[in-house]
């Protein structure tokens, strides 16, 4: 399973850097204790960071949401920006440079959204120092129980490479629609 | 956190020998949150990172672990990748809002499809292509490009709403590209066109001023019969083309056109495209008004933009004298057309219809024009409506106006436009200025030359009758089915 992971991870490395990246920006504003050993590796931290767990509740929301959020938003815009072209103006290598422009874009938004997830480990603990013992207040809860739950989901669903598998059936339904 | 920070500094300046030994503690760095409860008891005073060292005072780490961590630095290359991907989302913003506008009109012609507003929906595929080329002469820079399978999608709507013509209009169009040669749908289509080609060359060599060469074409026509009768694609193009010279050419009764229709619509059920429009003019001109109603919701929910067959229901409802029904049409066709002129002819044929009085009905379709930007058919319902106030003078010059309009658009090509029956209508409103006129017409000049271009011209029933004075304008154009074409 690491391999497959590691090997998914190689083939959507845009997206598997930049949140190695923001992942390691987030632990340094958390206070977090940080080995960095590449952002991209083939093992299971392949697009992640060794960190210590944040001491505060923010820092383990952060950790958890934060990378994730700025891949969401910016993933999204690209894969728009991409597919739109492709799938629905249908541009093809009939104007070439365009063509791989929206390609990039497309490969670049697809890449950022198969890595939207933290680690299991960081989601549960994010997850634990909310809902857990000493959690956080129930405004925070309240307003952090899908954020947080979602992050739990997307956690276990990037370890097993099901995204790559819903994004490849996503993709393909949209080229062949 | 600042008491943190503070510490982050002064580690900064822990001597070498001091962190020498602890090397490798932090490359020992383990993920864990809190220490385990068992080694908490043992010693709380250790750094829980690695579990070696004092706490460093403020903090639950040892000053070796957090001067190791403060060491740890994002790579330049990390930080040039983000400043790659910034300029990257600018770029794909602008073609992103380049691309927004014709992106649009696609969604909204499949959508149109789906809901069988084929009109609409061929409309929006070529905006597309419209917008596309706009903003690239505008840029200077060919920056939005619209596909060529965008082109076979479109060739989809195109063989539904009107096979030959539009076949015809748009693969000699657009044939040529590679891209389309090879694809199987279009090659399909290609060669319907060039099946039907052969009988348009029949159609197109016919004077229409000839009896005769309508009658060597129908000849033609029927040794094709004999030698078609078998291929069935090529057959549905000889019948196509043996009704087409007899409605357009010899004037066949409408009752052996329907019988012909009927023949058709048996041998190929599925071109709906070509009997479907033609059962409602036919059932409304041989005076079947119920089967016409039926004919027309028939067309309407195969092509939901059919404007004609709107008109005839409104008509049959006029002739019904039921303005409840006639009100239902109009909404009908507002809810799958937008309010063009189609919509304000409708409109302005109920109030003439139904309204109070001719002079308010005026008004109104005098703000209508300017709406509808001096749509033909608006100008055409005016001209009607200054023959019902007996204003025969205006009457002459907005029918010249609609007339000239129409024609210029029928020049240009523009195809679904009511030319018979704005002629019609100026050969009647001209010969009641001439009778009836003030002789003060914008147009007085032109009279002559407009009468003597419709010398032998046959006019309907109850446009000689208006001309002959056997009914008057009011008669004809505020009861029954409120137009005499």
């Amino acid at each position: 399973m690491t391999m497959i992971y590691a090997i998914c991870k190689i083939l959507s490395f845009p997206g598997t850097y930049l949140r190695a990246f923001l992942e390691h920006l987030t632990a340094k504003a958390s206070g977090c204790m940080i080995e960095s050993d590449g952002y991209i590796r083939f093992d299971e931290l392949s697009g992640h960071i060794e960190h210590t767990f944040p001491l505060k509740k923010g820092g383990a929301v952060a950790m958890a949401l934060v990378p994730g959020i700025f891949h969401f938003i910016f993933g999204v815009f690209f894969s728009i920006a991409g597919l739109v072209p492709l799938a629905l103006l249908k541009v093809d290598f009939q104007h070439p440079l365009m063509c791989i422009i929206y390609i990039l874009f497309t490969f670049l938004g697809i890449s950022m959204l198969c890595n939207l997830f933290p680690l299991v480990d960081d989601a549960l603990f994010c997850r634990e120092r909310i809902y857990g013992k000493d959690g956080a207040n129930i405004v925070a809860k309240i307003l952090l129980f899908i954020p947080v739950h979602i992050c739990v989901l997307g956690a276990y669903i990037e370890r097993y490479c099901v995204n790559y598998i819903l994004f490849a059936a996503f993709l393909i339904l949209i080229f062949i629609k | 956190m600042d008491k943190e920070k503070e510490l982050y500094e002064e580690t900064q300046e822990i001597s070498e020998e001091e962190k020498a030994p602890e090397k490798d503690a932090t490359s020992k760095i383990k993920r864990r949150s809190q220490p385990e409860p068992e080694k908490k008891q043992e010693d709380d005073n250790l750094c829980i990172h690695c579990g070696k060292n004092k706490k460093a005072a403020g903090s639950n780490y040892c000053s070796v672990c957090i001067s190791k961590a403060t060491k740890t630095k994002v790579p330049v290359f990390a930080w040039i990748c983000v400043v790659v991907v910034v300029l990257f989302a600018a770029v794909a913003l602008l073609l992103s809002y380049l691309n927004f506008a014709p992106a649009k009109r696609i969604l909204e012609g499949r959508e149109a499809l789906s809901e069988n507003r084929l009109g609409d929906s061929f409309n929006s595929y070529e905006d597309a292509f419209y917008l596309a080329d706009e903003l690239n002469s505008e840029l200077n820079w060919n920056l939005v490009f619209v596909g060529r399978r965008v082109r076979i999608e479109e060739a989809k709507v195109t063989v539904k709403l009107n096979a030959p013509f539009y076949a015809y209009n748009f693969l000699s169009q657009y044939f040529t590209e590679p891209e389309l040669r090879k694809n199987p749908e279009t090659v399909g289509y290609y060669n319907d066109f060039q099946k039907f080609n052969e009988f348009l060359q029949i159609i197109s060599a016919i004077d229409g001023e000839d009896e005769k060469s309508a009658d060597e074409a129908l000849e033609k026509v029927a040794v094709l019969k004999e030698k078609y009768k078998d291929v069935k694609d090529k057959y549905f193009y000889v019948l196509f083309t043996e009704n087409y010279i007899k409605e357009n050419y010899k004037k066949t009764g409408k009752d052996e056109l329907l019988k012909d229709i009927d023949e058709i619509k048996k041998l190929y059920p599925e071109e709906k495209w070509f009997y479907l429009n033609y059962y409602c003019d036919l059932y409304f001109d041989t005076g079947r008004y119920d089967e016409c109603l039926t004919a027309c919701d028939e067309a309407i929910a195969y092509n939901r933009n059919l404007s004609a067959a709107y008109l005839n229901k409104l008509k049959v409802c006029f002739i019904n004298d039921d303005e409840d029904a006639s009100n239902a049409v109009l909404g009908a066709y507002l809810g799958s057309n937008s309010e063009d002129d189609t919509y304000y002819a409708m409109k302005i044929m109920m109030l003439r219809r139904f309204g109070d009085s001719i002079d308010s009905t005026i008004e109104e379709c005098e703000k209508d024009i300017l709406i509808a930007e001096g749509a033909p058919e608006v100008y055409r319902q005016q001209a009607l409506n200054y023959l019902v106030k007996g204003d025969y003078d205006s009457a002459f010059d907005t029918a010249y106006n609609a007339f000239v309009t129409v024609y210029n658009l029928y020049s240009y090509g523009a195809m679904d436009i009511q030319l018979s029956e704005t002629r019609e209508t100026l050969y009647v409103c001209a010969k009641l200025y001439e009778k009836n006129g003030s002789g003060m017409s914008e147009f007085h000049s032109s009279l002559a030359d407009i009468l003597a271009s419709f010398e032998g011209y046959t006019a309907s029933e109850n446009a000689a009758a208006l001309i002959d004075g056997k009914k008057t304008p009011a008669e004809i154009l505020t009861e029954g089915m409120a137009d005499f074409v």
